[in-house]
């Protein structure tokens, strides 16, 4: 199986960019994290979406108390001025540093592995310093079913 | 009286040393305490003042398994969801009212450390608190600073309320009852004129109630209920020896224990998840400062300050003074350092006093009163401080941050009037204490 079959191409979140920006490049490719890169191109770290909404929209007492939440508690939900106060922060502020990267060469039980040691559910593919997009779980399993075996 | 000899002078000053670098944070206290007894042994054995052996006996074994035996089932209950069930029931009680909201958490909590590690009720019940103040569009600092500072009192009324106490039991031999008869009453005094203080300290904060109820709900709030049973029965076997422990001259450890191997065969968790639960770091910090300061003892050099310091105390008359003097050296230490240190070394000093034919039983409630109030004094003076300010620090709430200014401003007031209220009462009923 080859990883290349099941590459999102992407662009690249850097300096300069809005949060809102990044946000829609994740919504348009459908993929959870895109990278974040230097001056010079290189990946040093990665905007994710869950990162991401918990830093915005989910203080950590929620998360720890969120099996006591009752579903009527109707001003939880996002409120239309805050996010109208995220979206064109810079996306610096959301980052974060670690990127797992993989050579397109590898294989796919080693991806698997990879995302389950790393917690994550996304790798970025690249040649050298080259990126060359993102592949997701779904995407592996997408391989798998065309495969027709598991 | 004993001449100051070298090896007094080197032992004082590695201790000294090692208690500097604990301090500074310039390393980890546990690796700085490591360190500091390595040394103090390393040291002891060439100047053939302190052995290998008498280090490890130096080691308060009952401090630091009763220790270990709480961590454990603290860590076999907290994933049962009880301490989330109380959450969701006292916001029930409170009905909206940020007063009695703030009385019944500080009781909650305070109540929780009187026989469990206060330390991990206030990890448990600070995010909860956050989201109970978000739930009623509160301001949770005060919530948050009531709840450390009244679990430090809390937990100055046991046996096993706080570490310092367990040491000071240990030492001196005092049964979880005589711990709770002594100290029980000026902590309630104390307690409940400190609650009142921070409902006049915080009167703008709570000012208004928080209008519409708003309620967590509890169908999801025990997440094992049958592991939530037998942890609970576990428990009351535990609180049931600890009453008894002297009459069948059992260590509050192996009471500790004895529940614990209840815990082990009913619920059969899964031993890493169970040691990953226990504060090592917390364990093997207390095993060096005990080593440490068991290397200034074996140099001689405690016994010749506690024979200078039995000189005063040895007067009936002055033994109240002295008592008041040490709750405040006590108590205004633990404001700006670890209240362990201080503890671990005044132990044999206080000892030693007791073979000069001082009167020691006041000197060890007084220790206990100092140690346990005095850390409300700053963010940093108690461990469950400094988790209080991180929760504001994490809950982005405006008006919510806990800064180290905010916390004197509060805290300071607070140590001075508990600290009143328990040299009142101890003045006022010192026979008791003799």
């Amino acid at each position: 199986m080859n990883l290349e079959e099941i590459l999102i191409p992407t662009e690249v979140a850097q300096a300069g960019m809005s949060f809102g920006d990044a946000l829609a490049e994740c919504v348009k490719q459908n993929v959870p994290g895109i990278p974040f890169v230097d001056g010079e191109g290189k990946i040093v770290g990665r905007f994710s979406l869950r990162h991401a909404f918990r830093l915005t929209c989910v203080p950590r007492d929620y998360i720890q108390g969120a099996h006591l939440l009752g579903d009527d508690l109707d001003y939880m939900d996002m409120a239309e001025e805050k996010a109208e106060m995220i979206l064109p922060q810079p996306v610096e502020g959301y980052v974060l540093e670690d990127a797992i990267q993989l050579n397109p060469g590898a294989q796919v039980m080693k991806a698997l592995a990879i995302m389950e040691q790393f917690n994550t559910g996304y790798l970025f593919l690249t040649d050298g310093d080259e990126y060359k997009g993102v592949i997701t779980r779904v995407g592996i399993a997408r391989l798998v079913l065309n495969l027709g075996c598991c | 009286m004993a001449d100051f000899s070298d090896s007094m002078l080197v032992s004082a000053l590695i201790l000294v040393l090692a208690y500097a670098l604990i301090f500074s944070e310039k390393l980890h206290r546990t690796s700085a305490a490591i360190l500091g007894a390595v040394v103090m042994i390393g040291v002891g054995m060439g100047m053939d003042f302190y052995t290998q052996e008498e280090a490890i006996a130096a080691v308060d074994a009952n401090t630091i398994l009763l220790l270990a035996a709480m961590m454990m089932l603290v860590s076999l209950l907290r994933p049962t969801g009880a301490f989330e069930y109380m959450a969701v029931y006292i916001t029930r009680w409170a009905k909206g009212d940020a007063r009695l909201l703030l009385i019944y958490l500080s009781l909650a909590v305070s109540l929780i450390s009187m026989v469990l590690d206060n330390v991990t009720t206030v990890i448990v019940f600070a995010p909860l608190t956050v989201l109970i103040c978000r739930l009623l569009r509160l301001n949770p600092m005060p919530y948050l600073m009531a709840e450390a500072m009244l679990s430090n009192i809390g937990g100055a009324a046991t046996l096993v309320g706080d570490p310092p106490n367990l040491m000071i039991g240990s030492a001196g031999k005092i049964s979880f009852n005589d711990f709770l008869f002594h100290m029980g009453p000026p902590v309630v005094v104390v307690w409940a004129g400190t609650v009142l203080l921070l409902l006049f300290l915080f009167r703008k904060q709570m000012r208004r109630g928080a209008g519409e109820v708003r309620e967590l709900v509890d169908t999801h709030a025990i997440k094992d209920l049958a592991g939530l049973q037998k942890i609970l029965v576990s428990l009351a076997l535990v609180v049931g020896l600890f009453f008894v422990h002297h009459h069948f001259h059992f260590f509050p450890a192996y009471a500790a224990f004895v529940g614990l191997a209840l815990a082990l065969a009913l619920m059969k968790p899964d031993m890493d998840v169970l040691f990953n639960g226990v504060n090592w770091s917390v364990l093997f910090f207390f095993a060096g400062l005990f080593m440490i300061v068991g290397g200034v003892e074996a140099s001689g050099l405690l016994n010749l300050f506690g024979n200078s310091l039995a000189e005063m105390a040895r007067e009936p008359g002055q033994l109240l003074l002295a008592g008041l003097m040490l709750m405040w050296i006590a108590a205004v230490l633990s404001a700006v350092v670890d209240n362990i240190p201080f503890t671990v070394t005044m132990i044999p000093i206080i000892l030693g006093l007791e073979s000069s034919g001082v009167n020691i039983a006041p000197l060890w409630w007084a220790l206990a009163l100092g140690v346990g109030l005095g850390g409300n004094g700053t963010h940093i003076g108690a461990t469950a401080n400094i988790i209080a300010v991180a929760e504001s620090e994490h809950s982005n709430i405006p008006g919510a941050r806990i800064t180290p200014a905010a916390w004197m401003r509060i805290g300071i007031p607070t140590t001075f009037f508990s600290l009143i209220l328990a040299s009142l009462f101890y003045s006022l009923f010192f026979d008791i204490f003799r």
